[in-house]
């Protein structure tokens, strides 16, 4: 098949597709960092809504898991929010948020928050950091 | 109506060990995509375009993309308008 390939390609000449690692392919979107942080709180609720006492099998295998989630989802979060820190958001970006840095750095700290602990109040508070950049984010989009 | 399939040219190392530099690649335009897929899609802010595999659906016609090269390349979101195609033979 290469060699088809290849044959065609001497004909007309095939463009390239970049599968760079250190190339910033300029495809950014918050979105994947909101339903991080919804899905971090998600967890911290339904932990709550497990049963405190006298705990099933399934009850004990859930809540492991909620919390085997939740922490994923935070870190995920939290590597969302980096990407566009460090490859989007631009010094004019600054200039025009001045407070940006401040949330992208609270933001972050949250995460990491979340990650350690079942706590409903923190995980609200990520929830409407990430609103926030997300709103700073198509703000910056907008022409 | 445009011509489904279109040939690439692979450059970089991102998606290694599935894709090696020089490697052509067969795209189809007319095809849905789904998660587990190689796509070309194209890049918002330059004038290039990128080969990722979807691993989540995120959203209504939102993926989001990876590398497969483990630790090159960061995790994306790309939307339905950016995906040019499918890849279906390499």
């Amino acid at each position: 098949m290469q060699s088809l390939f290849r044959l065609i390609d001497k004909i007309y000449q095939a463009p390239l597709v970049y599968a760079h690692c250190d190339i910033p392919c300029g495809i950014y979107d918050p979105h994947a960092a909101q339903l991080a942080a919804k899905t971090v709180l998600t967890m911290v609720q339904k932990i709550k809504d497990l049963p405190q006492k006298e705990k099933t099998l399934a009850d004990k295998n859930n809540f492991v898991r909620m919390v085997h989630v939740k922490e994923d989802h935070a870190e995920l979060c939290k590597g969302e929010i980096l990407i566009l820190w460090t490859d989007y958001f631009k010094a004019e970006h600054l200039e025009k948020f001045p407070d940006l840095h401040d949330l992208v750095w609270k933001t972050t700290k949250l995460c990491s928050d979340n990650k350690r602990a079942i706590d409903e109040a923190k995980a609200q508070e990520l929830v409407a950091a990430v609103e926030k950049i997300a709103e700073i984010f198509e703000k910056s989009k907008a022409k | 109506m445009r011509f489904p399939l279109l040939i690439f040219k692979v450059s970089g190392h991102s998606m290694d060990p599935t894709l090696r530099i020089g490697q052509f690649v067969l795209v189809n335009r007319w095809v849905l995509v789904k998660v587990g897929d190689l796509i070309v899609a194209n890049d918002t802010q330059r004038d290039i375009k990128v080969i990722k595999r979807i691993t989540k659906e995120v959203g209504r016609g939102k993926w989001k993309v990876e590398s497969d090269n483990e630790g090159h390349g960061k995790p994306r979101v790309v939307t339905r308008d950016q995906i040019i195609g499918k890849v279906i033979r390499y």
